[in-house]
């Protein structure tokens, strides 16, 4: 039997548009998906281009990507763990802060 | 509204990044003087020489008012723009236009977000990231900041460094003018130097110019341009080989000196957990860096590791500085063996190694003696290795966080809220502390290189936090790196990016000119706003609401046992008619193309606004009710607008962790750079992929002095100088010499003069006030000349941030002239680590005729 699926939107915001081609996405993934989940369907996608500019190391972001799930931080839902529900996600790859 | 308020009126200074606290006097709504709010624990008072003339800024006759439309579409420096005033709405209705025809392809828009005085930085870089543009600018400099803030991060765990002035009792400043002329906090660690200095701390300056800094040392070494590498190789060659002072436990214990590494350079790693291996020299076994049972370290020796041969890496700096003893070095930096011998002494001895010191009850290291870095050492071609083995100075000695040593600033705090620095990757120091859960820059562990997107091709620069020096290169031929597109738009703040964040100015004119449209804020028209299609008039900081007031309260306050502060800018006068609050015209564009929602969440997130004081997307708020909301949320309901009104700054005592916090940190600090090779080798193999052949020779986990182009450029003998850059502290990192007191002070210090070496001078004719021809690879001006013998014979001196154009600044216009427009602008002048500008230039001065 098939598992269910659900449709995730997806919003790039950042460096992420230009990776990507465009600022949003529609992806279908199953019932009970994670953020991880979404993340390794996008490296599946997009190769290494994507997995490169957002994973420092497997299973650890890069300290300038931010996600939102439903508008919150998925920092406090858990990180990679955290479930996408039927929520839209926001991906964003953030510009390191500078000064001088 | 700010009219009906008189009398003294609390805000925060803008007329630099720092942000000091001050008090306005206002009658009839009009600003009559502007003095040092004495509560305020960072400027304790004080203000410096720009804050003061910060009234005829306020007052500029010449300061834009309206939005304006320029006629002319001819760009260039010597262009009239043929400006006409328009109305908010056709300003902001052009704007949207704009981003609209690139709202399917949003890279192709530039965000040059620089503008630390106020919120203005972060609100931008939101609406950068928002509309999806992975070109946002947020730092002025070519050079500034390029490495000091990368390698703080992983070496420190702050945001910059700064010398413990309370507790240390000799110090050393390479190419910077710290608490003298320059850096974060500079009102309060000014003092702080004066009263370290009277009660006896031994302040030693080397750099090319012998200008304010070293006017206050005891000793000033000048050293040739390009060379401090080479010097601090050597004293630590002094120190671990020579004098023998180091210290030890903090080596074993809390760095990566005792990691094994391989005959290729790498660790050797645990084959199941991958983690690095060391040798416990307790009971002759190779454990892992974090195994309970280590107890003692190896520092030297030679162990066999499943048939691999590995050493500490500390034994392989050791060995890797005895190649630059002193009397080798000599002909390098052109400081003599014995100097070099007794300075290394001096600073070893001072640090007292082993010692400690009770604060509040708690024993604590002491290292009395630090070395301080930054601009002047960042700028060279191999900026971020002419840097490190300063850094390791420091280190070496265990002077890293701990009273006496060099301190990171900001790095770890507990109200109001939490932030500090963490572990990671092979037990390294890997994420540093900031109180905004920005992503920092650190040159560890780095990012994969990958094939570029970027115009700036960031992704080719993997250690690097920020790349917008490499646009000029990039825009004006991109098919080497494989892009496709131009840059077609760009959104600036007041900043003058066209002089102060590049090089060579004839570049820079054509990489703005290839600018298909740009718009940007303005409070007077300099160089920057000549190629503006749209101008926005711009508040001065008299009028303005920031929750953020500069660097001073977030990012550089004082270091150690010092109060943490915060205070809010809000208005003391009310703006020109025709003016809007920064953060209202970027909601208005946020609106309109539909990213508001996405602003907001970023700003929710950057500003830590919690519940219920958070930004809803279907809510619009003026600028005044988020500096408020942001204000409740972090201090609490009462704490709005009218609090910091009447009170003006909330202060905090700080604990003596989050004064050192060096001995409570759960990571290592490298004094090995292991990941340089990983990432060196990645980048080979993208290169390759690209059909480039760039020189990687900056990869390496040890220093090397790597000379700069100029170096070359003298021993040719096509030129037989080179001009270094050098800072005022009364035009230091703020609106400049437009203002008509810091005009006269540059006047009468000759500050618009270039220094030359009285002698050498002589010899070419030149005499003091001579005005000359002074011509780099890509530019030839026209400068007075001051002559000194407060400067190393192969050096020129520049200083300040001069050389304006704009008939828009009729008081600086024609004054002095732009180091930076001298700066050969190509790869082979960019770190290939840190994308610093090289900053040291071969020159040639001829008398004009
Ligand atoms: S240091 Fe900067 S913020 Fe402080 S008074 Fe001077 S100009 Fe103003």
């Amino acid at each position: 039997m098939q598992p269910s699926s659900t449709s995730v939107r997806v919003k790039f915001m950042g460096d992420l548009p230009a990776l990507i081609g465009q600022r949003f996405l529609v992806l279908h993934m199953p019932e009970g998906s994670t953020v991880g989940d979404l993340l390794a369907q996008l490296s599946s996608d997009y190769g290494d281009a994507f997995t490169h500019r957002v994973f420092s190391r497997p299973g650890a972001l890069h300290h300038y990507i931010l996600i939102f799930v439903g508008g919150r931080n998925a920092k406090e839902l858990g990180g990679l763990a955290a479930l996408l529900g039927n929520n839209e996600v926001e991906v964003v790859m953030l510009p390191m802060f500078e000064g001088g | 509204m700010a009219t009906t308020q008189q009398g003294w009126l609390l805000t925060a200074c803008g007329m630099c990044y720092i942000g000091c606290g001050v008090r306005v006097h206002v009658e009839d709504g009009v600003v009559t003087a502007i003095e040092g709010n004495p509560d305020n624990p960072q400027n304790r008072g004080r203000m410096c020489a720009k804050g003061k003339a910060g009234i005829m800024t306020h007052y500029n006759p010449h300061r834009v008012q309206h939005p304006l439309r320029r006629t002319n579409p001819k760009k260039g420096l010597d262009e009239d723009p043929r400006w006409q005033q328009i109305s908010w709405r056709e300003a902001i209705d052009t704007i949207i236009a704009e981003l609209n025809r690139i709202r399917e392809d949003p890279k192709k828009l530039l965000v040059q977000a620089w503008e630390a005085v106020g919120d203005n930085m972060f609100w931008l870089k939101a609406f950068g990231s928002a509309f999806g543009t992975p070109h946002i600018m947020n730092a002025a400099s070519p050079t500034c900041g390029k490495v000091v803030h990368p390698v703080e991060f992983f070496s420190g765990g702050g945001f910059h460094q700064q010398p413990d002035l309370h507790y240390a009792n000799y110090c050393i400043l390479v190419g910077t003018q710290f608490a003298i002329s320059a850096r974060g906090s500079y009102n309060h660690i000014a003092l702080d130097m004066a009263e370290a200095r009277a009660r006896g701390m031994k302040l030693v300056v080397i750099d090319p110019v012998g200008g304010y800094a070293a006017s206050k040392a005891h000793e000033w070494i000048p050293i040739r341009p390009g060379t401090d590498s080479a010097l601090a190789l050597s004293m630590l060659h002094v120190l671990l080989n020579e004098t023998g002072h180091y210290d030890e436990p903090f080596l074993k214990n809390k760095t990566n000196a005792p990691y094994l590494a391989g005959e290729d350079g790498r660790y050797l790693r645990d084959p199941e957990s991958k983690q690095p291996l060391v040798f416990d020299a307790a009971d002759g076994r190779i454990k892992t860096h974090d195994d309970s049972t280590l107890r003692d370290p190896a520092l030297s020796g030679s162990f066999q590791v499943d048939g691999q041969n590995g050493r500490p890496t500390f034994e392989l700096l050791r060995e890797h500085v005895a190649n630059y003893s002193p009397e080798k070095t000599e002909e390098i930096t052109t400081i003599p063996a014995a100097t070099v011998r007794r300075i290394a002494r001096e600073f070893g001895e001072a640090a007292s190694i082993g010692s400690t010191i009770t604060i509040d009850g708690v024993e604590l290291p002491y290292r009395p003696a630090c070395v301080d870095w930054a601009k002047g050492t960042q700028g060279h071609k191999h900026g971020f290795h002419q840097c490190w083995p300063l850094k390791l100075l420091n280190m070496v000695v265990g002077a890293v966080n701990v009273p006496g040593g060099i301190l990171s600033t900001a790095a770890i705090g507990k109200h109001p809220h939490q932030w500090r620095p963490e572990g990671g990757t092979d037990g390294m120091l890997e994420d540093g502390g900031h109180i905004l859960p920005l992503p920092h820059p650190k040159a560890f562990p780095g990012r994969k290189p990958t094939t570029p997107i970027r115009m700036d091709l960031g992704e080719l620069f993997p250690l690097a936090s920020h790349f917008h020096t490499l646009l000029p290169i990039t825009t004006a031929d991109h098919r080497p790196y494989g892009l496709s597109y131009d840059l077609e738009m760009l959104l600036h703040t007041p900043t003058n990016s066209i002089l102060g964040s590049f090089g060579d100015i004839t570049m820079v004119e054509k990489f703005y000119q290839s600018l298909r449209f740009v718009a940007g804020f303005a409070i007077e028209i300099n160089e920057t706003t000549l190629f503006d299609d749209i101008v926005l008039p711009f508040p001065t900081y008299l009028e303005r609401y920031d929750f953020n007031t500069g660097s001073a309260a977030h990012s550089i306050p004082p270091c150690g046992e010092e109060e943490f502060h915060w205070q809010v800018r809000q208005p003391v006068v009310d703006p020109p008619r025709d003016l809007i609050q920064p953060q209202d015209v970027i909601v208005e564009i946020a609106d309109r193309v539909g990213v508001l929602g996405d602003l907001y969440r970023l700003l929710n997130h950057t500003y830590i606004i919690k519940e219920p004081y958070t930004l809803q997307p279907d809510r619009r708020y003026p600028a005044s009710e988020i500096v408020e909301r942001t204000a409740k949320s972090w201090f609490g309901e009462d704490h709005g607008l009218k609090w910091f009104r009447e009170h003006g700054v909330v202060r905090l005592s700080r604990d003596v962790e989050e004064s050192y916090f060096g001995p409570y940190l759960k990571a290592r600090l490298p004094i090995y750079l292991e990941h340089l090779l990983q990432r060196g080798g990645e980048l080979k193999t993208v290169l390759d992929q690209m059909g480039l052949n760039w020189d990687l020779s900056d990869y390496k986990p040890l220093s090397d002095w790597m000379p700069c182009p100029s170096y070359h450029a003298i021993r040719k003998g096509e030129f037989d100088l080179i001009a270094v850059h050098f800072k005022f502290p009364f035009v230091y990192g703020g609106y400049g010499n437009e203002n008509p007191w810091i005009d006269e002070l540059c006047e009468n210090t000759e500050a618009y003069s270039v220094l030359m070496n009285e002698s050498v001078a002589k010899a070419k004719g030149i005499s003091n006030g001579d005005t000359v021809w002074l011509e780099s690879p890509v530019r030839k001006v026209r400068a007075r000349v001051k002559l000194t013998q407060c400067i190393h014979p192969e050096a020129v001196g520049v200083g300040g941030h001069f050389g304006h154009v704009s008939p828009g600044m009729p008081v600086a216009r024609g004054k002095g002239i732009s180091f930076n427009a001298l700066l050969p602008t190509d790869l082979d002048h960019i770190d290939m680590i840190s994308t610093a500008l090289d900053h040291c230039v071969q020159v040639r001065i001829t008398p004009t005729a």
